[in-house]
């Protein structure tokens, strides 16, 4: 680590710690990619049926009429058929994307955002940094490492912009997807080997399951600032772990656990003796996937 | 273990910190019991892997297979409407009957939320049964929910109110067959179950001005 060839800080994580977490982001985003873009018939895909409650495939406001050749297209594959209107719509895309037109639709600037921010974290260190992206993040994040001057003064230089909109999509401040959307696309990338015939795919989108390698690996890089797995040699996930056990939460932060469902009812309104089964368990539903959500950003370490 | 291997090695090992930071749970997996704690009946529902913690283990968090169960019920009982809505009550019951017997989060106790879910299940069982004169099957959904339950809460006092109103049928029924004493005592029965039902709910009134 160079933070200990310059002696400094007790900012210490294994390098394959940190390249892990990049190649994770780099990998999901493409399979996110997918699953944003999604099929183009639904009904061909039960996986991808959803519930029509923010659909990703067809929240970006793209026109095109076939999915996977505009995904192709703005990859940069070669697809054995494609018209000009599904050639327009992957230049577009590619160029919110690349962040080249300002005037696109919301949803997708906000994509291309969070897409920089995500080319960030994958990008490789260039071999003359001086600031280890751990230290970067620690300071971003607030967390006190006794660096030099030097390095602060670097740190503070390096770009934050892409960390701050990774840090707020992870904090569900990024493009919006409603927690149905964002569960299936997590299913589908880490639960469906994409294929990657090829291409150059430097161009990656975010969403929710890129959110989340990109969270595993801000996880990962916390773990590892506040000495955690590799600075102890153990394996990520129990860094990850420990680190949940390790902060001690404040109210607002605590883990939602399993509990009666009676606080989600008015008490002066005794159940019918018949009927409106169906809208409680509607309620408890509802009441426990917030929770859900909420223990998925307390385990990322978000605040 | 060559480079390529390595990688997807260690790629899994972050993939899986992904999962846990997800799950928000560290417990070990079991295959799914009924809630009574015995294995699911075979071909009852299709077999799942869910979390299950040691008591003491980890505090049983909310997780996925929690809103998988709940996400089921809500399904189930939203199927149970479509089929009494058009008299279809044999249909209405056996989909609650397999949401009562299938797969559920390992747990035991189950978590509040599945005891609750399945008690309020039970009632609406049992409030079938005895609609079609089922009236043992009914009072049996009714000792199981109950067993659920044992906090008097308001699925507590549901379920006694529905016991009262199984009782009261019940009473209906002997009486119309000529058999009074029978009848006295179900009767009796269903006042001592809704007066149970009243003092539950003054229960839970009182706490909460407290």
């Amino acid at each position: 680590m160079s933070g200990d060839k310059r002696g400094e800080a007790p900012v210490v994580l294994r390098p394959s710690v940190r390249d892990d977490a990049r190649d994770a982001a780099t990998e999901e985003a493409v399979v996110a990619l997918r699953a944003w873009v999604g099929p183009p018939d639904h009904a061909a895909d039960p996986d991808a049926t959803g519930t029509g409650d923010g659909e990703p495939g067809g929240g970006g406001g793209l026109d095109a009429p076939d999915h996977e050749a505009l995904l192709a297209l703005t990859l940069g594959e070669e697809v054995a058929q494609h018209d000009a209107g599904e050639r327009r719509a992957a230049a577009r895309l590619r160029a919110a994307l690349e962040g080249r037109s300002q005037s696109h639709e919301g949803e997708v600037r906000g994509l291309a955002e969070f897409a920089e921010a995500l080319r960030w974290a994958a990008a490789p260190l260039p071999p003359e940094a001086e600031v280890e992206p751990e230290v970067l993040l620690a300071l971003a994040l607030g967390v006190e490492a006794e660096v030099s001057d030097e390095v602060r003064r670097q740190a503070d230089a390096a770009p934050r912009e892409p960390l701050v909109t990774a840090i707020r999509s992870a904090a569900g401040l990024g493009p919006e997807l409603d927690e149905l959307a964002r569960r299936r696309l997590l299913r589908r990338a880490l639960g469906r080997p994409a294929s990657r015939p090829g291409g150059d795919r430097r161009w990656v989108v975010a969403t929710g399951g890129a959110l989340a390698a990109l969270a595993a690996g801000v996880a990962l890089w916390v773990g590892g600032v506040g000495g955690g797995g590799a600075a102890t040699g153990e394996p990520p996930t129990t860094a990850v772990t420990r680190r949940m056990e390790r902060t001690p939460p404040s109210a607002s932060e605590a883990a939602r656990t399993s509990r009666s469902t009676v606080e989600l009812f008015d008490p002066a309104e005794p159940f019918a003796a018949r009927g409106g089964e169906s809208d409680r368990v509607e309620r408890i539903l509802a009441s426990r996937a917030s929770d859900l959500r909420r223990n998925r950003f307390a385990a990322w370490g978000v605040r | 273990m060559n480079h390529d291997a390595a990688r997807r090695h260690r790629r899994g090992v972050v993939l899986l910190g992904v999962a846990v930071g997800l799950l928000g749970t560290g417990c070990g997996d079991a295959s799914d019991t009924t809630p009574d704690g015995s294995a699911a009946p075979a071909g009852t529902a299709a077999p799942s892997t869910t979390t299950v913690c040691a008591p003491g283990e980890v505090p049983l968090m909310v997780d996925r297979a929690l809103l998988a169960f709940l996400s089921k019920a809500k399904a189930v009982h939203r199927r149970a409407d479509v089929a009494e809505d058009t008299g279809d009550r044999a249909t209405a019951l056996a989909g609650l009957d397999a949401l009562v017997a299938g797969p559920r989060p390992v747990g035991e106790p189950p978590s509040p939320e599945v005891r609750e879910v399945l008690a309020d299940t039970l009632a609406r069982t049992a409030a079938l049964r005895s609609e079609g004169g089922d009236h043992a099957g009914a009072e049996r959904d009714l000792a199981r929910g109950l067993s659920l339950v044992p906090e008097r809460n308001l699925f507590r006092g549901r379920l006694m109110e529905v016991t009262g109103v199984v009782a009261q049928r019940r009473y209906e029924a002997l009486l119309a067959a000529g058999d009074t004493e029978a009848a006295r005592a179900a009767k009796k029965e269903a006042i001592t179950a809704f007066d149970e039902a009243v003092a539950i709910q003054d229960e839970v009134i009182r706490a909460t001005l407290k």
